[in-house]
Parts: structure tokens; sequence; C-alpha cells
């Protein structure tokens, strides 16, 4: 027997109180989303695997309704992105390069989300190596847009936003480089957060550029975002970027109750009509929940992709140096050490690897570092402290998070600054290392979503969740 | 950039790339760096970067865990191994 279970409406909390008063069991919830997946996953490519212990997880979780130690994440069934390591699970990070890999411990945020038993359902599909923003340039196919399956889901987290918004997930981990997962989550109508660079730990997050990566969650609702942003935060030895939990004290400030928009996004230069039409329409939510819209001029900010193309792909450089095919993964036999390192790494990354990989070799090779490099560290440095002045004045940056809606299948793929100005909202939060929420605000005619980005000071993303849920109470 | 700066790039981050790729790349590459090119002609007031909110650390320089705790697990992966060790061409 199958119960009814609505997908479409549950949430975190509603599915806690439905398995604690044992209106279903933690296997029938997993079920509901097996048969989801059955019939959707084949088309969409959401997940690359369905893990083969969902049911011992699943009793493991039942076992903690039964003596009432289960907590808020117990039993639920979550889709996990491609790059977060799980112990004795494969892993890919959507490349062939690490084909057959198989991940020889978790990471400490996984791990500590494991402790309350959720159901880790399976791995999701991405960008290979978490570089772009469609999901195109995974080694193991496309991922459809569930909501238009001509349509990209968005990227790198393009496979978890999928599997939430097929619903075959109640809620999804991913993690982002520059918005992979604020543009995914508003091309699938869903929550998408970055917490305060130095709150998630990256052990066992497989890095891209690690100055700019953050675990996150992928939900439909703003709270659910906030119950796993608090079961992710973590401290950890092995990400000596954590930050204790005595030094997460954001800079003192008063609650001003404006929200600044950049110029150039008031002015709608380079923004999709139907994406600045409904910005527009979304200032209004503010001004309904007592907040005053101010037009910012901004000096630097308008440089953060830039130097956001130039800090991580000399990032991804260093960082993809390790896959040598000595220790694991795939490996291509040669006469000589040179040409061994050359064939592997020469076909198991993909195209768009290959190129960020020369690109961020170049940014950093002699003669070019300090015009390239160099100046956009410094850069960074002034985006950052550009953004903290207006800070002083302003609760939050609001911007959409990504200048189209969805685009179809294919596009871009052969203009790659074109696919890069994707991220052009995404990169002041990552490169100052700001918390960041993009939450939806309704679809266009054509049925697309439409959605809008929030940015606030280091350490105020609980801020975020406040004005999120008075937000999504107006939207309504 | 001319095609040869493409290759010498894909020689030092050992990529064996073919030529018809290396064209395709020369191409990606002049556009991405004609983008970026903007952070040149922006002038910066400051000369150096802040010292920011992150630290070093270090953990003390001791044992954390018994030899060959891992090394079962991790040899696991590795493609090719004789009698425990990891197996590459001849260096010398």
């Amino acid at each position: 027997m199958t119960t009814h279970i609505d997908l479409k409406n549950l949430t975190i909390e509603k599915a806690h109180e439905a398995l604690k008063s044992g209106e279903y069991s933690v296997q029938e919830l997993c079920d509901a989303y097996l048969a989801v997946i059955a019939e959707k996953n084949p088309d969409i490519n959401a997940y690359l695997e369905i893990f083969d212990d969902i049911k011992a997880q699943a009793e493991a979780a039942q076992k903690r309704f039964a003596d009432g130690t289960a907590t808020m994440l117990t039993g639920i069934p979550m889709a996990i992105k491609d790059n977060l390591l799980i112990k004795g699970k494969k892993v890919t990070a959507g490349s062939k390069i690490l084909e057959g890999y198989i991940a020889t411990y978790s990471g400490a945020a996984i791990e500590k989300i494991q402790k309350e038993n959720p159901v880790f359902l399976g791995r999701t599909n991405m960008d290979e190596f978490a570089m772009g923003s469609s999901t195109q340039t995974s080694a193991f196919g496309v991922t459809r847009n569930p909501l238009d399956r001509e349509r990209v889901p968005g990227g790198s987290s393009g496979g978890s936003a999928a599997a939430v918004s097929m619903l075959g997930a109640l809620v999804a981990l991913g993690s982002e480089t520059c918005g992979s997962l604020r543009q995914p989550a508003s091309y699938n109508g869903l929550v998408g957060f970055k917490p305060t660079y130095g709150s998630v730990s990256r052990s066992g997050l497989i890095a891209m550029g690690n100055s700019l990566d953050q675990i996150g969650p992928l939900t439909k609702t703003v709270g659910e975002a906030e119950i796993l942003a608090k079961a992710l935060e973590t401290y950890d030895t092995l990400d000596a970027t954590t930050v204790s939990f005595d030094n997460r004290v954001p800079k003192e400030k008063k609650q001003t109750k404006k929200i600044a928009v950049p110029k150039d996004v008031m002015s709608g230069e380079g923004i999709d009509k139907e994406v600045y039409d409904a910005f527009i329409k979304s200032l209004e939510a503010f001004k309904k929940i007592g907040y005053e819209v101010e037009e910012v001029d901004f000096k630097y900010i308008k440089y953060s992709l830039a130097v956001y193309y130039i800090v991580m792909p000399a990032e991804v450089s260093t960082n993809l140096e390790r896959l040598d095919g000595v220790r694991y993964g795939h490996q291509v036999k040669a006469d000589n050490l040179f040409d061994f390192y050359s064939k592997t790494r020469g076909t198991g990354f993909g195209r768009e690897a290959r190129r960020r990989i020369l690109l961020g070799t170049y940014v950093l090779s002699h003669g070019y570092y300090d015009a390239y490099y160099r100046k956009a560290i410094m850069l960074r440095n002034e985006i950052t402290k550009e953004l903290d002045a207006m800070f002083e004045k302003f609760d939050f940056l609001v911007t959409p998070p990504a200048p189209t809606l969805p685009f179809k299948l294919g596009e871009k793929m052969t203009d790659p600054v074109a696919m890069y100005l994707s991220d052009v909202f995404s990169a002041p939060a990552n490169l100052s290392g700001c918390p960041a929420i993009a939450m939806p605000t309704g679809f266009t005619n054509t049925g697309l979503p439409t959605s809008i980005q929030l940015t606030a000071p280091r350490w105020r993303d609980n801020e975020l969740f406040s004005i999120g849920k008075e937000l999504e109470r107006v939207l309504q | 950039m001319q095609l040869q700066d493409i290759k010498h790039l894909a020689v030092l981050a050992r990529l064996d790339i073919s030529d018809t790729e290396a064209e395709g790349l020369l191409g990606d590459l002049k556009e991405i760096i004609a983008y970026i090119d903007q952070v040149t002609r922006v002038t910066v007031s400051g000369t150096e970067v802040d010292v920011p909110e992150h630290r070093n650390v270090a953990r003390e320089d001791t044992v954390t865990n018994p030899g060959g705790q891992y090394t079962e697990i991790i040899m696991e992966d590795v493609p090719e191994k004789q009698d425990g060790y990891v197996k590459v061409n001849k260096i010398l």
C-alpha cells in the first residue's frame, strides 16, 4: 500500500511532525520520493546515483523516532551534490577524472548532519568540478530543468536543485563558489543559501576555489534553509578557514530599514526584460514590510565578475594539480611520467576544466601575475571594503540572482563570456565572504520562475532568514 | 596571446591537448582575457591587501593517529599498486 504524501507542499517541519506522529514511516516517505525519481530521473538526470543503503538509513532513522531521540533532520530525504564526500560512496565532482573513486572519509559538515540520521537518497549531477552555470559541463550528461525540460536547471548545483524541484528529494545540499546554489535555486523556484564564508567546514568538499567555496542548502522555503544552515555550521580543525564560534560576531551596526540596489541593476542594462520587470515588482514587497529602497552607485563592485574570473581560475589551476591519476581515479598509462600526467589529465578533464586550468596557469604565470592576479586580489579587497561601508547605511544589498531566466539547453555553450555573465550578481558575496540568499518571487507569464537575492553583512546570516520569512508572507 | 602560448601553458599544466583544441582554446582564452583585462585599467588607492580575518592555523606537530590506520582504505583507491606501494613510471 502506498501512502499518499503531498510532496509538493511538504517541508522539513511538516515531515518531522508527520514522522513523529506516525502518519507515515521514514521508509514510506523515502518510497514516495523514490517513485518520483524512478519516473522522472531517466529524463531529467538530476541524480547520478541512487544509494543502495536507503533502507538501512531509513531503519536507523525510524529507530530514532521509536526511542524518542529523533531531531529535526531525522528521516529527512536529501539529495547530495556529487562533490561532497560520504565515506564509502562514489564521488566524481561530475568529472571523468574521478570516475571510480570511492570517498575514504566523510566531510565534517556531512558527518555532523549524519548524526541526526537523515536519509541521503543519492548524489546529484553538477557541472564538472562545479565549473559552470548550467550543469551542462558534467561528464555524465546534462540535467534538465523540471519546470521546462528544454531549459537548463542552472548550475553548478543543478542536479541538487532539479532533485528538489522535480519532487525527488525534500531538500538538497550543494555548494557554491560563485552563485552555484543561488542561481540554480532561482532557476527552479527554490531557496538557495550561501552562508558566511568560514561558517561551514570545507573538509570533504572537493575544492574549486578555496577562498570562495561554501556548502549550503537548496530548499522550498526559507525556514528549511535556516534549519539546514544551522545544521551545517561547523568549526573544524581540518578546515583552517572555519571561524571558531566565539569569533562569529558581526560588526556592530544599527538597523536602518533600508535596502540598497546597485545603480547598474536599476538601469536594467544587461538584464533580461522579464527578469528586470519581476525584480522591480518584487521591490514592492520590501516596501510592504517597511523597508526603504535606495539606489546606490558603487565604484568597484562592477568589477566583481572580472576579479572572480581571475581569482577562481588561479585557485582552480592550483587545486586540480592533485588530480594526476597516481593515487585515485582515471589513469592513462604512458612510457614516461610526463606523458602519464598529461594524457591522464588531458583525457580526464572536460573542456571547461581544461579552459580554466589554462587560464589560471596564465594569470599566475611570470609576467602576468602582477597585472592580473595581484590586481584582482587588491580589487577584491576594495570590493569587500565598499560592501562593508555600504552596510553601515543599509541592511541588505538586493539584486536579481541572475541576469537571465533559465536558458535553453545548448545555449551559451560556445560563448564562455556569455556563460560567465550568469554569475555577475553572485560574485560580490563570494568575493567578500558575505552571506546571501536567493528566494522565489513568482512566475513569468510563460511559467518560468522569478527570484530575488539578498546579501547581508558577514555573520548576519540570521537576518537573511528573518527578512526572507517576512518576504515569503507578502509575496504569497 | 598566440597558439604557442597555449601550448606552453598546456605543458606547464600537464594537459595533453590536440592542435585543433589548442586553436579553439586560443579563441576562448583571448575572449576571456579581453573581458578580465578591465581590472588592469582600474586604479586602486591601496597598494597592499589588508590582513583578512582568517589566520593561519597550525596544530602541534604531534602524532595524531597510529601508523597504517588509513593505509588500507586509501590504497583501495590506487589504480596501480604493488606490494603495498603506489606504482608510477620511473622518474630517473
